[in-house]
């Protein structure tokens, strides 16, 4: 029994603070908020200001329905672990006195927060309950249950300033009027139970006043003057502060090994150098999850040499990208990749300089002495795009065992006419020595063809099968390729497959998705992710039994499980934006709202 | 010791006596040899049939319809994903779940003796087609099996045969042949292989494809193993299965893999046998239903006179508990342990026998049992350990080390070992975490590396 306390424990812990108090602080604590009890020093910060509604939507979802009919979920509860959860709540309810949503309603119903304050290496986690009845009931039923597992609490209970203070494991816990405190350190719990008992709330607001609090911190009002009245979830970051930190500095400041990280974060990298804050918010809406990244973002804090990130005064934005059946991936971004490449003196170290000349040298030979970072790179707009389908092989053959999602690259020419000749040329030069790589490790080879569409031209290329592969259901992996090169005036496709060249080349542009200005964006389908996978399903059994372990039935089971897992998705989406002074990265998972 | 071992009385029938009685313990021995381990379900089913009957069917046991469409599914993601790792992790899986224990045992030995590694072949459909061919032919016949391998691209590519021009014959092959597969040092001269390879000549592979190019086939007479004629690469490989000494040295190559590993079988030993395999027309499933219902191998001869491959440790560890793990992992610490599937080290094959166990391997041979019982893919009848052995009713120390001696051990376990085991499955806290140490205590025995 004396475990099953011990379990529930740092469950009613969380609840505790909410209690014990004096009744002459309470109607100044009532009037407090949470960053008034945090040091000025806090440079992390976190609060959840409506834990009930939060509560609500995860609970009340209208997907928990589907998930509780699930085999899985019927299978989870009847489990030990469920069980034992199932008897915590029980009792959890019987010492409460009422049911536990409404219980824990009542325990946090003012907020959750958390602080860092490095300055004493403290962490607190403060909780504010409806009254200070409601803690009161909770802290004196946590005691009787500390007390059975462990006879001498009494001895971790000590006063501060007449307040009592428990010890728990490697923390302290009191409670003042409706709030709950937790910390890890002495000074930091000291601080906040000042705050709480002091009858001083003015001081506490106003800058600069002699009393410094995280809510009179210059940055901390900005960021909670940009704060939007609905979110979950609301964090601040005090990168100033951080940024002293000599490592956090470095890394901020060093050149990057890895131009994918660079293409992805470089100009990004540059903002965290200099920005103050970094704020984050969390939206639970039914209909998912968004969280929000924000930092202030001035142009003058992007160097010369990162310009072609965000482009001039933030202008580079994401182009709009054909819309085409069975789409799994979107992304678009504003990139001027052929500046990177040129300016990557500055922007890489030593090795990677190295590599990259190789690289350069390499890649000018294959596009027949054209300069790849000036003519070739340099002879596309910025505008990035990048399309992912499922493919579709009714009616093909050979078909491969493993189908793979088809992905092109959709550029802007600068000078179509000219381009478009020389990009034709250098593609027909790249399937020969794909052919002469594919020669000599025995691969099937490239066939070529051209096709005219109105206002489009493609040049296809595809894997000639041998005799006996011909009508195969089960061919290697490469015919999921039919390398294709697609224009049509400045529109310029790339593409795995020579359907999705097709497609790409003559689709009208899509709508304004809410994207309309941001520099990146990506969105991931769940319904065609679905698909592709259960396209390839006998082949994730298989893998599911060669690594599991499972017998068939087993592994099909996981696998459809998956599959039903992700029909709860609609898909996941991500934009970079800048935005009145404030770069912001928004990061959203959307599910089903209906069942 | 096998001169002393009289021919006529080893290869006769085993027939049961009170001082060797057919009981669990031998059947084990069976299972052991001709596969990989039975559970003790199996021992029981095989204690009620005569040591014969059980040879039968492990003979011609099929694998039911089910088992091989789910096998094909597997085949066909380990070529569609194309990488070796993957197919050995198909072969592991096989060893690990299929009914027909011999078949698949036997194409392990074939896969030793046909020595292909697919370090040097690495197109992984040439790798499988090898190993369907070798599991095809498994029981078959020898001389229609080597012809096949003689055109296999795999082995072509492997022994770096893959062309054979009549202006530069490519003696690579047909050395092999003679010493490796056929006939063993000895029994052919130089001059002998000069000439195979001359018949050979015009058998090329071609975008991994055998083809017999005739213009480059050298179409005059040679004289190979005393026989003088135009001969074609099917003359010789038929002249080289016409020699005394191929069916002898086959032979000896069986009751290595199959009775003991030590010592080299006597002439006398091996000719009744010899002459059964020339007189069936080099057919291997007669002469191995002999070996495995003959008074020899159920001798102390046989009994615990092999040393365990680690394809054998791991696969009959499990088979023996009906445990299931990872694969991809399981053919990765076999190959640690020198058994790669798909990758024996040379064209002879593995040394086996005493050549497995030195102080590194048996330290990897022990962490490898450590391994698949921590693994948390692993599982003994769907079950975690402790709820096998429940399930079978196994609760005290000594139950449980009288069940797993006779699923496990081919000698039995000495009485000290016996009382720490004990007293690890008796030990304080997770029943499972005792369990698993005193398994794991069992499987690092001396003993336990013999079967």
């Amino acid at each position: 029994m004396f475990s099953q306390f011990r379990i529930l424990t740092p469950v009613l812990l969380f609840l505790l603070i909410t209690s014990s108090g004096f009744s002459h602080a309470a109607s100044a604590a009532d009037e407090l908020r949470a960053d008034q009890l945090l040091p000025d020093s806090t440079v992390l910060y976190a609060e959840l200001p409506h834990p009930d509604q939060l509560m609500s939507v995860i609970l009340d979802h209208p997907l928990r329905a589907r998930l509780e009919q699930h085999e899985v979920w019927q299978k989870l509860t009847k489990s030990q672990p469920w069980r034992n959860f199932l008897t915590g709540r029980k009792f959890f309810e019987v010492q409460m006195g009422q049911e536990w949503r409404e219980a824990i309603t009542a325990l946090t119903e003012g907020g959750i927060y958390a602080g860092f304050d490095p300055s004493t290496d403290g962490t607190a986690l403060i909780v504010r309950g409806r009254d200070a009845t409601i803690m009161e009931t909770f802290r004196s039923k946590l005691l009787e249950l500390l007390r059975l597992g462990k006879p001498d609490t009494d001895s971790d209970q000590k006063e501060y300033r007449g307040v009592p203070v428990y010890r728990v494991e490697a923390g302290r816990v009191a409670v003042v009027g409706p709030w709950l405190v937790l910390v890890n350190k002495p000074e930091i719990g000291k601080e906040i139970l000042d705050r709480l008992l002091d009858d001083d709330n003015q001081l506490r607001t106003i800058a600069g006043s002699a009393e410094k609090t995280l809510a009179a911190s210059a940055s901390f009002m900005a960021a909670r003057g940009a704060r939007p009245e609905q979110v979950s979830v609301w964090g601040f970051a005090d990168l100033e502060a951080i940024r002293q930190d000599e490592k956090v500095r470095k890394l901020l400041e060093g050149r990057a090994e890895n131009p994918a990280a660079e293409l992805i974060a470089g100009g990004i990298q540059s903002i965290l150098l200099n920005t103050p804050y970094v704020t984050g918010e969390l939206e639970l809406p039914t209909s998912g999850i968004k969280l929000s990244i924000r930092m202030p973002s001035k142009s003058e804090w992007i160097p010369e040499h990162r310009s072609w990130f965000f482009g001039p005064d933030f202008s580079g934005a994401a182009p709009r990208l054909p819309v085409v059946p069975d789409t799994l991936l979107t992304l678009g971004t504003w990139r001027d990749v052929s500046q990177m490449w040129l300016r990557a003196g500055d922007l890489f170290d030593e090795n990677m300089n190295d590599q990259l000349a190789n690289a350069d040298s390499t890649l000018t030979t294959l596009f027949a002495g054209r300069d790849f970072a000036e003519d070739i790179l340099g002879s596309f707009q910025p505008q990035i795009g990048f399309v992912m389908t499922r493919q579709n092989f009714d009616g093909v053959l050979p078909q491969p065992a493993i189908r793979l999602p088809a992905f092109a690259l959709v550029l802007e020419l600068r000078e179509p006419e000219r381009m478009t000749r020389e990009l034709r040329r250098t593609f027909q030069s790249m399937v020969g020595f794909f052919n002469v790589l594919g020669a000599m490790e025995r691969r099937a080879q490239l066939e070529m063809d051209m096709k005219k569409l109105p206002g489009a031209e493609l040049i296809i290329s595809s894997y000639v099968a041998e005799d006996g592969e011909k009508d195969s259901t089960s061919a290697p992996i490469i015919f999921n390729f039919s390398p294709s090169a697609g224009f049509a005036d400045s529109r310029f496709v790339l593409s795995s497959t020579r359907q999705l060249a097709e497609q790409l080349i003559v689709a009208p542009l899509a709508e304004d998705a809410g994207v309309r200005g941001a520099n990146s964006f990506a969105r991931l389908q769940a319904d065609t992710l679905k698909q592709v996978l259960a396209d390839n399903r006998e082949q994730l059994v298989a893998q599911n039994m060669l690594e599991e372990g499972s017998i068939q039935e087993e592994a099909e089971d996981r696998i459809e499980l998956l599959l039903e897992v992700i029909s709860y998705f609609r898909g996941i989406g991500m934009q970079l934006k800048q935005d009145s002074g404030s770069l912001a990265l928004q990061l959203e998972v959307n599910v089903m709202e209906n069942q | 010791m096998n001169s002393e071992i009289d021919a006529d009385w080893a290869w006769a029938p085993f027939n049961p006596a009170p001082d060797r009685p057919w009981d669990r313990r031998l059947a084990a021995h069976l299972f052991r040899r001709a596969g990989f381990g039975a559970t003790w379900e199996q021992l029981t089913e095989a204690v009620s049939s005569s040591p014969s009957e059980v040879v039968d069917r492990l003979l011609n046991v099929a694998e039911p319809p089910d088992y091989r469409k789910q096998t094909a599914a597997l085949t066909d993601a380990a070529v569609a994903v194309g990488n070796v790792q993957q197919l050995s992790a198909w072969w592991c899986h096989r060893m690990l779940t299929t009914p027909a224990q011999l078949l698949e045992k036997t194409t392990l030995f074939w896969h030793g003796h046909f020595a292909t590694s697919a370090a040097k072949v690495p197109e992984i459909r040439l790798m499988l087609a090898q190993n369907e061919l070798l599991r095809r032919f498994a029981f078959g016949d020898f001389g229609q099996l080597l012809l096949e391998v003689s055109r296999d691209p795999a082995m072509l590519m492997f022994l770096d045969s893959a062309t054979n021009r009549k202006a530069h014959p490519n003696e690579n092959y047909a050395r092999e042949i003679m010493e490796l597969f056929c006939l063993g040092e000895g029994n052919y001269t130089e001059n002998d292989i000069r000439e195979l390879a001359r018949s050979f000549t015009g058998w090329e592979i071609r975008r991994d494809k055998f083809r017999f190019n005739s213009f480059q086939h050298d179409s005059g007479t040679k004289t190979i193993l005393g026989q003088t004629g135009e001969f074609g690469g099917e003359d010789g490989v038929r002249i080289v299965l016409q020699q005394q000494s191929a069916p002898e040295f086959l032979i000896g190559r069986l009751i290595r893999f199959f009775v003991f590993d030590e010592p080299v079988p006597s002439k006398a030993l091996v000719a009744p046998l010899a002459a059964e395999l020339r007189d069936s027309g080099m057919q291997i499933r007669p002469v191995l239903k002999r070996i495995l219902s003959s008074n020899l191998f159920y001798s102390e001869h046989a009994v615990g006179r092999k040393v365990r491959s680690p394809v054998e440790l791991a696969i009959g560890f499990l088979r023996c508990l009906e445990g299931s793990t990872n694969s991809f992992e399981l053919s990765e610490q076999m190959n640690v342990l020198g058994q790669g599937l798909f990758f024996p080290p040379s064209v002879k094959g593995w040394d086996g026998g005493r050549t497995w166990i030195n102080s590194s391997t048996l330290l990897g041979r022990s962490n490898l049992i450590r391994h698949l019982l921590e693994h948390d893919k692993t599982r003994f009848g769907r079950k975690s350990l402790a709820e096998y052995l429940n399930g079978a009713q196994l609760t005290s120390a000594e139950s449980i080390i009288n069940r797993l001696q006779t699923l496990l051990f081919a000698v039995p376990v000495p009485m000290a070992a016996r009382e720490q085991i004990a007293d690890l499955i008796d030990g304080p806290g997770d029943r499972n975490r005792s369990l698993a140490e005193g398994l794991h205590a069992l499987c690092t025995l001396p003993e336990f590396q013999l079967c």
